[in-house]
C-alpha cells in the first residue's frame, strides 16, 4: 500500500529512502546498488524495499466522499 | 570497561568495548533497546466533518484509516533533548489529573498537520502528505530531522483534506517500539587474522585469488612481517572473502588452517545507528546511566533488606 516508515524487524527508518530507491530504479540503476548507496545494509532492510509494491495512488480514487 | 569509537558517521557508530564480558555488553545493548528514553508521537487528534475553502468543499476521509496513519506518526523520529523535557507521569503539572488530561510544555511537543487535496482547476490528482507537512507549535528545533521530511503519511485526492494535532511524548522501549533510540544494536567479539603457514596450503589459498572489497589482493605481503592482522575493518574483509571458500564449499580441505581468525578475550564490537532523535554517542551516554542507576537501586534495596 505504502511503505512503512520503518523497517519490521530491525526499526530503521527506511521511508525517507523510498522516493530516491524509485527514482534510481527508474533510471536503470541496480537495485542492490542503490540500496547498498542508501545504507540498506542488512537484509531484513532490503527485503522491506524488494517486496514493496506502491498501490496507495492506486487505491486512493476509490476512497471518495460519502456524498 | 573501556570504550573506544571506532567509526561514528551519521547517525552510525562503532565502538570498541575493551576489559568487557558478554554478559555486560549485552547488558548494554538491552539496556538501549528497552530503556533508554526517546520522544514519539503517542496521542492524535483528528480534526473531523465538511469544511467550505473557496467555494470548494472538503471532507475529512481518507484513503488509510486514521489508526493508520496515528500508527505512522508514532514512528517518525522525533528530536529529543533530556533537559526540556520530563516523562509525563513526573511532570508536576500532571499530579493529579486523570490520563487523558496530561500534557504541559515541560512533557509534550505538539505537532500541527493541515492538508487539504488538489483544488479542482489542479491538473494533479492527489497530494502526498508527507513528515515535512507536521509543523511544530513551539520551539523550531523540535521540528522533525531535515532529512526526515520527505517521509510519506498519506495521501489526499480531490475534495479530501487531513488536519490533526499530534502530541510527542518522552517514553521508553519497554513500554512500546516507538520509543527505541536505536536499530540494528549488535556486538561481536573482536578478532584478528593470523597466518598459520607460510609453505603450500597458504599458496593454494592466495591461489584462488580473493581480494578486499577495494581490490586488494588477500595474500601473505598483506599480513606483513609478523603475520597478524588487527584493524577491525580489514579483518572483517578477510573474513567475508574466506566465507566464499571455507567451510561448505569443500575447498577448505586444501587449504586448511592457513588463516585463522582469532578472538581476542574481552573485547567486543559494539554497533548500532540512531534514527535521528538522538546522536549515537548520547545514545551510549545515556544507557551507561540508566545501567549504572539500576545498579546502584539494587544495592541500595539489597542493603535495606539485608540491614
Amino acid at each position: 500500500m505504502i511503505i512503512p516508515i520503518r523497517c519490521f524487524s530491525c526499526g530503521k527508518v527506511i521511508a525517507d529512502l523510498w522516493d530516491t530507491f524509485q527514482n534510481k530504479v527508474a533510471e536503470g540503476q541496480d537495485q542492490g546498488v542503490v540500496m547498498d548507496e542508501l545504507g540498506l545494509d542488512r537484509y531484513c532492510c532490503r527485503r522491506m524495499f524488494i517486496s514493496h509494491i506502491d498501490l496507495i495512488h492506486e487505491v486512493a480514487p476509490f476512497s471518495t466522499s460519502l456524498e | 570497561m573501556k570504550a573506544e569509537i571506532i567509526t561514528n558517521e551519521g547517525n552510525k557508530i562503532q565502538i570498541l568495548l575493551k576489559d568487557a564480558k558478554t554478559s555486560e555488553v549485552n547488558a548494554l545493548r538491552r539496556t538501549i533497546l528497552s530503556d533508554v528514553p526517546k520522544m514519539a508521537i503517542s496521542r492524535v487528534r483528528f480534526e473531523m466533518g465538511l469544511i467550505e475553502d473557496n467555494g470548494e468543499s472538503y471532507e475529512s476521509i481518507n484513503v488509510l484509516p486514521d489508526e493508520v496513519i496515528a500508527h505512522r506518526l508514532a514512528m517518525l523520529p522525533i528530536p529529543t533533548y533530556y533537559d526540556r523535557f520530563c516523562f509525563p507521569e513526573e511532570d508536576p503539572a500532571n499530579e493529579g489529573l486523570p490520563e487523558d488530561q496530561w500534557g504541559s510544555p515541560a512533557s509534550q511537543i505538539i505537532y500541527h498537520c493541515s492538508v487539504r487535496g488538489p483544488s479542482k482547476d489542479s491538473e494533479e490528482e492527489f497530494i502526498v502528505v508527507r513528515a515535512g507537512d507536521l509543523n511544530v507549535l513551539g520551539e523550531v528545533d523540535l521540528q522533525i530531522p531535515e532529512q526526515y521530511k520527505g517521509i510519506p503519511l498519506t495521501t489526499v485526492i480531490r475534495g479530501q483534506y487531513l488536519e490533526f494535532y499530534a502530541y510527542a511524548v518522552i517514553g521508553r522501549g519497554s513500554e512500546h517500539a516507538k520509543f527505541i533510540p536505536a536499530s540494528g544494536v549488535a556486538f561481536y567479539q573482536r578478532e584478528v587474522a593470523r597466518l598459520m603457514t607460510k609453505g603450500k596450503k597458504s599458496k593454494v589459498l592466495f591461489d584462488l585469488d580473493l581480494t578486499t572489497e577495494d581490490g586488494r589482493a588477500i595474500d601473505a605481503k598483506l599480513f606483513g612481517k609478523d603475520g597478524v592482522i588487527d584493524d577491525i575493518d580489514m579483518v572483517e574483509e578477510i573474513r567475508r572473502a574466506l566465507a566464499h571458500v571455507s567451510r561448505g564449499t569443500n575447498r577448505d580441505t586444501d587449504f586448511g588452517d592457513a588463516i585463522v581468525l582469532e578472538k581476542v578475550a574481552g573485547e567486543f564490537v559494539f554497533t548500532y545507528e540512531t534514527d535521528g532523535a538522538l546522536r549515537p554517542e548520547e545514545v551510549f551516554n545515556r544507557a551507561c546511566e540508566e545501567l549504572s542507576a539500576r545498579f546502584v537501586r539494587i544495592s541500595d534495596e539489597l542493603d535495606t533488606a539485608l540491614a
